[in-house]
This record gives C-alpha cells, structure tokens and sequence, in this order.
C-alpha cells in the first residue's frame, strides 16, 4: 500500500458540490461530519493505530484548518485536536448527514 | 533561575536513585502529553536513573521513592497511544508489559495517566492496559484545565464505572502525589475489574460511551484562548511570517546574548591560564596545565552559555506548545526531504549542535526518519563550525569588504550557513529514499495540544538534563583531544645540547618553541597525511589542525593558534596569515591563500569532524554501522567539494 502518488490536488473549492460520503482531507473547514469508515483494514501494523487516534467509525469530527500549502491538516476529534497528513486522511470516509 | 541551581543538586549524584533489588516495581503508561513525566518527576523527587533499554537505543528512566517504609521502584515508559506498537519505543512497552523484554522484570502494577480532557480517546488505552490483568491504577491529570474550560469529571464515578483504583493528580504542582504514592504503597489490595474491556469495536465503542456517562463526564469546551493564538500562528501568510520571525529571533538571541556571557568565560580562563604561568615552575607542567588542559577545557567551556540558552529556548517553545506548531508549519517543506514536520525541531537544534539534535530526533516515531534525520543532522552548521569560519572568514576577506550594502564576511557566513541545511535536506532525503525502497510508509499524526503556561522548574529541569549530556560528552573528548595533542606536539624532547648541535639559538625561545614543534610527533603525522590533503592545498601545520579537528571542530582553531603562537607568540593571528610553506615545491610561499581558505571553509561543512556525534549516533542507532556510514560520506563529500572550489577558487583569482 505505497502511497506514491504526490498528494498535490488540492480539496474541492466550495463551489462545486462535495460527494458525500468524502475523503477526510476533501472536507470543507468548519463543518462537523461523521466518520463513516475508518478503512484502513488490512495495512498492519497501523491498522488500530487510528481508532487509538480517536478516528472510530460513528465519532463527530472537524476539519479546523490546514497548513500553509493545504497539506496536512489539523482535525478535531474526540474533544482533542490532531494534525494528519492528506495521505492518511484519504483513507477515512465522512458524511455531513449528522 | 534558582530552581535550575537545585536541580543541579539533585541531579549530582546519580547514585540517588539506584534501583533497589526486590522492591515492588511500578510502570507508568500513557500517550505523549498526558504528563506521565511530571508524575514521575513528582513521585521519585528527581532522584531517577537514565539510560537505555538492554540492546535497544530507547531512553529508559527509573527512579525510586519511599511510602510506608518500603522502597518503590518506578519506571517512567515512553509515551503510546495504544499498545499495538508502530515505533521501537513503542514495542519496547508493548513487549516490557508482557514480560517479554529480556533483562527487564514484568512490572508488578501499572499506573495508567490519562488526559482528562481527551478522556474519550484515552480509555482506548486504558481498556488495552486492563486487558493484560496486571494491577492497574488510573491517575488522571489536567482535571483544573478541564473545570477551566467547561468540562467535568465525577472521578469516584469513574473508579465505579472501571472497577479499578483512580486518582486525580497535577504532577506540576504537585495536587494529589502523596495521594498517589499512598496507592502504589498499597498496590497488593487494588480492585480489580470483573471483566475485561471488549475488543470488538462496537462493544469497545458502548463501554467507553457507558464508563463516560457513569462518571458524568462532560468534555472540554475547546480552548478559547488556543484558538485566538492559533488563527495567526498558524495563519498560512501571519503564520509563516511569524514563525519566520521567531527563527531568526531564536538565532539572534543565542549568538548576541549569548557573547557577553561567553567573554566573562574567556576573561575567567585566561585569568586561570595566567596563574598556572605565574605559579608552576615547571615549564612542560605550566605547558600541559595552561595550554592543554585550561586551553582545551576553556574551548568547550565557551560554548555552554550558548547552549544552554539554546536549550533553554527549545524548553520553552516546547512547553508553551510551538514546537508542533512549527512542525505543522514545515511538514510540507520537510515531507520534501521524505521527513516529517518533528524532524525540522532537530535538525534546527542542529544549528547549535548536532549531539542535541540526533538525541531530538527521539520524538520521531518513524525508525527511518530518525536514521535519514541522523545523517543530514551533522551537516547543519553547528556552534563548533563557528569558530572556525569566523578565523577563515577573516583571513579571506577583510571587514570593510562590502557586496552591495551587505558587509562581504556576512554573506560569506550566511552561504556557509545555508549550504550546510540544503546538504542536511538532501543528505536526509538521500538516506530515505534508500531506506524506503520496500516496506510500509509510516503514517504521520501529530497531537495539537492547547497552549499552556509552563512551570519555571519543568522548563529548567529540560534545559538541564539537555545541557548536562552535552556537557558530559563534549568536555571528557575535547579535553582528552587537546591532552593528547599538546603532548603530540612538544615530544619528543629535545636536550640543549641537541637543540645547539641543530643550530638552534637555545636563549631564543621562540626557535627552539619552532625546532620542538617542526620535529613534534605532531608534524610526523601532519607530514604523513600531507599527499592526502595536498591537492586541497593544506601544508603540514594545517593537516595537524585538521587531524586533530577530527575529534571536534573548533580544535582548529586552538591548535592553529598553538602553532602560530610557536613562530610569533605576541601576534598569533598575524603570524598565521603570513604562514608560509616550509619544504617542498611551494617552499616559500603563503600558506593561507584564497583557494586554500575557501577549500578549507567548504571541508568544514562537510567533513563530520566531532567524536562526541560520532558516539551519540553509536548510543542512538546501537550499531557503529550509521556512524561509520556517515563518518565515510561526509569526509568523501568534504575532500571532493573542497578540491573543486579550491581549483574554482584558484581559476577565478588567478592563484594556481
């Protein structure tokens, strides 16, 4: 599961709709959603490291701002803030639909 | 500045807290941030041994404290957010509370600290500790920031709801220790919980949510205050500005505060190398004492303050909660360089000294960042480099000399300066890319924890255990280097006879300082290494200081100002500048030209000429594989860079 890729899209803008569920980095800043799907099974030995995180399927999250280059980003979950690059975000699905 | 003055103290003898044989053991776990090092801190009053895990390079601290008249051992682990490991440090706790470190006793309680105000993600954690059906207590902490910010927590409900021991504990001021101690004291009757934590992640999800309700918890309203600061520090246009500010600020204050203090520190040990020469008869002991021992010790002596303010600096914008923040800011610059935004704190801690800085680089979860990080640390423009650059500088160019509005010797040192990071980066990302040709990317996560006034002890303590190691390690080398180089070059003796049979004018004694020196133990091995360093352009004498600056760095220029004081004791520097080619083809003519100096400037930034990182890196890697690798590449990069700016040098001035 390399990720090679450059991490270089930058999210959405605002104007054109966002699917729902989305990514995690493809969030709009300052509106809560829902993770829906941790979906990091399989990539041991970090898989449990997220729900460890917080990042647990059901939990309320927000994407509070991001770095000067859109990358990466910091989130608040569970009452704390974290900061994840786009490249682990991706793999975390959300839903506005509260 | 009194606090540091105590921890000093305390700090003195470590035989305080030598681990006791058959007293219970007691581990605390928790993530990074949750205070763990306070609580340990508090418990054991300081009195804790350092040093590393058997055969790994993960820092392991015990310390001791006495409740009931019984001696109780605790054992400080490194931070985890779970106990399924991603880091060496990390399995080091995963395998320590399973029994399954050898040389390490399985612990027979544990003590879980957790954040109360990310009690939510933290009882992750507790239900994986509760799972291996050790005695376990909670302490929790940050409950007055809690309350502050609107939350709370009903900690008997708490206790309750987990059927475990739970005590409420500011490890900064100290709230709830004794309390604490008391528990462990009486760790044998600790309840137990009937059953343990689910492990399905749905079930795991409806106990946490069910020991959050029966202990009433309502979480923290986020941080007010946190999120004024942050909308400018972290603001992609003020943020940048600032933290660029704060840089050049961070530099600033080492090197022009840092001075005055440094002066004090030459006029004190000038003051004593004065006395040795006014009291010891002995001229070779007034030699060995004055020049080698005060000479060598003054030279390493010089640097503290600017270390330790350094330090003092890093403590503090660690403990007020900048450093993640820069790292947030330079993760993407350093993701360029295959590292992560933490790397960028020790490579900056690099620019003071690479020994802090490859021990910084501890905070790197990643195995392979710390080692990519490792390699470029030492290329970063250390304090030690200082010294030298400001002597070459000053030969090559003259202060007047200007580009532009710009003083000529400042850009010259400022190119220095950033030739050293560019090289760090590709030299770290070099090392990556190798490193990662197969196996998993370690995934990048950073807590942002609110901003937070520091205790003036805590930043202390910090700054103190950093100075201290450095101060261990640099001074025993320095000091042995300059022993044994004083020695190289007055042996062997010479009697009068010799010396007069020689043609040497025995009352003049400068000459006979240039005989014992021209046929020194020293100049057989400057002579040796010559064909070596020849197409650099450096004769015999500047081979001696560069052997010699093999152990650290600013040897150089004690060993160059040895030399040159030699042939003119009352201008050292004069002397050095006229310096001309004893023997062979360039018999005669100046030493120190243009394509010289800049021949030299360029191997100083790259050669890894400090055993002390040498030995840190053997300490922090466990193997003399990474630091002979380094050791190698650096001195080919050295001599290669150098012999190309000495021929560019010599094309451009004219001066073959």
């Amino acid at each position: 599961m390399r990720v090679t890729h450059r991490v270089r899209e930058l999210p959405a803008a605002a104007t054109t709709p966002v699917p729902d569920p989305c990514g995690l980095e493809a969030l709009p800043i300052g509106v809560p959603a829902r993770i829906v799907d941790v979906g990091d099974r399989g990539t041991a030995p970090y898989s449990g490291r997220l729900g460890d995180l917080g990042f647990v399927t059901g939990a309320r999250i927000e994407l509070l701002r991001r770095a000067p280059v859109g990358d990466p980003a910091v989130y608040r979950v569970r009452g704390y803030d974290i900061c994840l690059r786009a490249a682990q975000a991706r793999g975390i699905r959300v839903t506005t639909t509260l | 500045m009194t606090d540091a003055a105590g921890g000093a103290d305390c700090h003195g003898g470590p035989s305080g807290g030598t681990v006791v044989v058959g007293a219970p053991r007691t581990a605390l776990v928790g993530s990074p941030n949750a205070g763990k090092t306070s609580i340990f801190n508090a418990l054991t009053g300081l009195r804790a041994k350092t040093g590393n895990y058997p055969g790994v390079t993960v820092g392991r601290s015990v310390g001791v404290f006495r409740a009931a008249g019984q001696d109780f051992v605790v054992e400080d682990l490194p931070g985890t957010y779970g106990l399924e490991p991603v880091s060496p440090d990390e399995q080091i706790v995963t395998d320590l509370l399973q029994g399954r470190l050898t040389g390490v006793e399985l612990p027979d309680a544990l003590v879980v600290v957790i954040d109360a105000t990310t009690l939510w993600r933290s009882l992750r954690l507790v239900s994986q500790v509760l799972r291996l059906r050790r005695p376990v207590c909670i302490a929790v902490t940050l409950t007055d920031e809690l309350v502050t910010r609107g939350g709370r927590l009903d900690i008997p409900g708490l206790e309750r709801a987990l059927g475990v021991p739970v005590v409420r504990v500011i490890g900064n001021r100290r709230v709830g220790i004794p309390e604490l101690r008391t528990k462990i004291a009486g760790w044998r009757s600790w309840s137990r919980p009937v059953l343990d934590p689910p492990t399905d992640p749905a079930e795991l999800e409806a106990w946490t949510e069910s020991i959050l309700l029966a202990s009433e918890y309502r979480p923290a309203q986020p941080d007010k205050t946190t999120q004024r600061i942050d909308a400018v520090l972290l603001h992609p246009v003020w943020g940048t500005a600032i933290f660029v500010a704060v840089m050049v600020a961070f530099f600033q204050i080492i090197f022009s505060f840092a001075a005055p203090l440094q002066g004090l520190v030459e006029t004190f040990f000038g003051w004593l190398a004065d006395l040795v020469d006014g009291y010891v008869p002995v001229p070779w002991l007034a030699g060995l004492l004055g020049d080698a021992i005060i000479g060598g010790v003054g030279a390493v002596v010089v640097f503290i303050p600017q270390i330790m303010l350094m330090f003092l600096l890093i403590s503090l914008l660690e403990g007020v909660g900048y450093m993640c923040r820069a790292a947030f800011l330079m993760d993407r610059i350093m993701s360029r360089a295959g590292l992560e935004g933490r790397a960028f704190v020790a490579l900056m801690s690099s620019f003071a000294c690479a020994v802090p800085g490859i021990m910084a680089t501890r905070t790197l979860p990643s195995a392979k960042d710390r080692i990519a990080t490792m390699m470029g640390a030492p290329l970063m423009t250390c304090s030690a480099r200082l010294p030298v650059y400001i002597l070459l500088i000053g030969m090559l160019v003259s202060p007047e000399s200007r580009i532009g509005p710009l003083q000529t010797q400042g850009v010259i040192m400022f190119c220095l300066y950033f030739l050293g990071a560019v090289s760090a980066m590709l030299a770290a990302w070099i090392v990556k890319t190798v490193q990662d040709r197969n196996g998993l990317l370690m995934p990048f996560y950073m807590e942002m924890p609110p901003y937070r006034v520091p205790t003036l002890r805590s930043i202390c303590l910090t700054m103190w255990d950093s100075s201290r190691a450095f101060l261990r390690k640099c001074g025993t080398i320095v000091m042995l280097t300059t022993i044994v180089l004083w020695l190289l070059l007055n042996f062997p003796l010479h009697s009068t006879a010799e010396l007069t049979a020689s043609g040497v004018d025995v009352t003049d004694e400068g000459a006979v300082t240039s005989f014992v020196m021209d046929h020194s133990a020293a100049a057989s091995i400057g002579r040796a290494v010559e064909p070596v360093f020849a197409p650099l352009g450096f004769d015999w004498r500047v081979n001696i200081g560069v052997v010699a600056s093999l152990s650290a760095r600013e040897t150089f220029v004690a060993t160059l100002g040895q030399i040159a004081a030699a042939d003119d004791p009352d201008n050292p520097s004069a002397a050095l500048a006229a310096m001309t080619y004893t023997d062979g083809a360039h018999a005669g003519q100046r030493v120190f030209t243009a394509p010289t100096i800049a021949a030299l400037l360029v191997f100083f930034v790259y050669a890894l000429q400090c055993m002390s990182t040498v030995s840190v890196m053997k300490r922090e890697t466990g193997t003399w594989k990474w630091p002979a690798i380094a050791f190698g590449y650096m001195f080919v990069l050295a001599w290669g860079s150098a012999w190309v700016v000495h021929g560019v040098v010599a094309l451009a001035t004219g001066t073959a």
